[in-house]
C-alpha cells in the first residue's frame, strides 16, 4: 500500500460499485484510457482480461482493485491526482460497469507543492 | 483574441431543433459530467478563464439539460486541459513568439490527427504542413473531411489512413502469375 499522497482514490460512491462487480465478477482491474470519443475514461475488466504491458504504471489500488495508466499518458497527468467517481451513464466501451446503467468517470485534483515534493522524495512522480 | 471572444459571445446556445442554435446541449449526462470535471481542472491548474467556464442554465422546457456554456481557457500546453481531448465546447489557448516555438508546442502532443494553420505565407505553410506530426494539416481551413483526402493519425491517434484512390487497393488482391519461358526442363519437375 502507498503512502500519502495517493495517486489514485475512490469516492464511497465507486467502491460501492467496485464492491457489487467484484460480487457479479471476480476480481477486477482498472485502466485509465486516453483518446478519442468515449476515452479519457477509467476501465474496467476482469483481472485476467487486461494484459499489461511493461510501459504501464500502477497507481495503485481502490476498492482492492489495481489502477493502471500508460507510461506516456501519465507523464501529463502526474500532477494531478486520480479522483474515480461513478455518474449515471452507457459506460465506456467494454467497461465491465456497463450494463448497471453507471459508468466510471476520473476526476482529477491537482496536488500541492507540498504533496508534489513528497511524490518526488517517494520517487512516485 | 478581443474579436475571437466577441464572437464566442454571440454564439446562440438554444435547442438543438432549432435551425438558428449554434450550439446546442451535451449527448449524454456522462459527458456533461466529463466536461465539468476539465473545466475544474483548468482552475486547478491555473488557466485563466476567458469565457463560459460553467453549465448554462436554460429556461422552460431545456431546464435540466446538459448545457455547457462555450468556454476558452489561456493557459500552458502542459496542462491536462489542453494534452487531452475534451470533447465539448472547450477552447484552449496558449500563445508563442516564434515558428519554432510555434512548432514545439504544435507537436507536444501524443495524439496526431488533425492539425491546423492559418498564414498568408505560403512557404511557411508549406514547412509547417511538412513538420507537424499530423495526418492532416488544414491549411488556412479547418475541419473539413472530403472523402477522397487521405485520413488518420501519427503517434497514438492510429496507424494508416483510411479514404484516398490509395486505399482501394486495400479491397485488392495483388496477384503474381510467376511464368518460366526456359525451353530446357527444370531439373526435378
Amino acid at each position: 500500500m502507498e503512502g500519502e499522497p495517493l495517486r489514485v482514490i475512490a469516492t464511497a460512491a465507486a467502491l460501492k460499485l467496485i464492491a457489487e462487480l467484484r460480487a457479479e465478477h471476480g476480481p477486477v482491474i482498472f485502466f485509465q484510457s486516453g483518446g478519442c470519443c468515449e476515452g479519457s475514461a477509467p476501465m474496467c475488466f476482469p483481472l485476467d482480461e487486461l494484459h499489461l504491458s511493461s510501459s504501464d504504471v500502477l497507481l495503485g489500488d481502490i476498492g482492492e482493485s489495481p489502477f493502471y495508466i500508460s507510461t506516456r499518458y501519465f507523464e501529463y497527468w502526474k500532477h494531478t491526482q486520480m479522483i474515480v467517481d461513478v455518474v449515471p451513464g452507457f459506460g465506456a466501451g467494454f467497461s465491465l460497469e456497463g450494463p448497471e446503467g453507471l459508468t466510471f468517470i476520473t476526476r482529477s485534483r491537482v496536488f500541492t507543492d507540498a504533496e508534489i515534493r513528497e511524490l518526488r522524495e517517494t520517487d512516485r512522480i | 483574441m478581443e474579436r475571437a471572444l466577441k464572437r464566442i459571445k454571440a454564439i446562440r446556445q438554444a435547442s438543438p431543433l432549432e435551425m438558428s442554435t449554434m450550439i446546442g446541449a451535451q449527448a449524454s449526462k456522462q459527458q456533461f459530467d466529463k466536461i465539468m470535471s476539465y473545466l475544474d481542472l483548468g482552475r486547478q491548474e491555473g488557466a485563466e478563464l476567458l469565457a463560459g467556464g460553467a453549465a448554462a442554465t436554460m429556461e422552460g422546457d431545456l431546464s435540466g439539460g446538459f448545457y455547457i456554456q462555450p468556454t476558452v481557457f489561456k493557459g500552458h500546453n502542459k496542462m491536462r486541459i489542453f494534452q487531452e481531448e475534451i470533447f465539448g465546447p472547450v477552447l484552449c489557448v496558449t500563445t508563442f513568439k516564434t515558428d519554432e516555438e510555434a512548432l514545439e508546442l504544435a507537436n507536444d502532443t501524443l495524439y496526431g490527427l488533425g492539425a491546423g494553420i492559418w498564414t498568408r505565407d505560403l512557404n511557411r505553410a508549406y514547412r509547417f504542413g511538412r513538420n507537424i506530426e499530423a495526418g492532416r494539416v488544414w491549411t488556412n481551413c479547418y475541419h473539413l473531411y472530403p472523402a477522397h483526402a487521405a485520413f488518420g493519425g501519427y503517434k497514438q491517434s492510429g496507424i494508416g489512413r483510411e479514404n484516398h484512390l490509395m486505399m482501394l487497393d486495400h479491397y485488392q488482391q495483388t496477384k503474381c502469375q510467376l511464368v518460366s519461358y526456359g525451353i530446357k526442363a527444370l531439373g526435378i519437375y
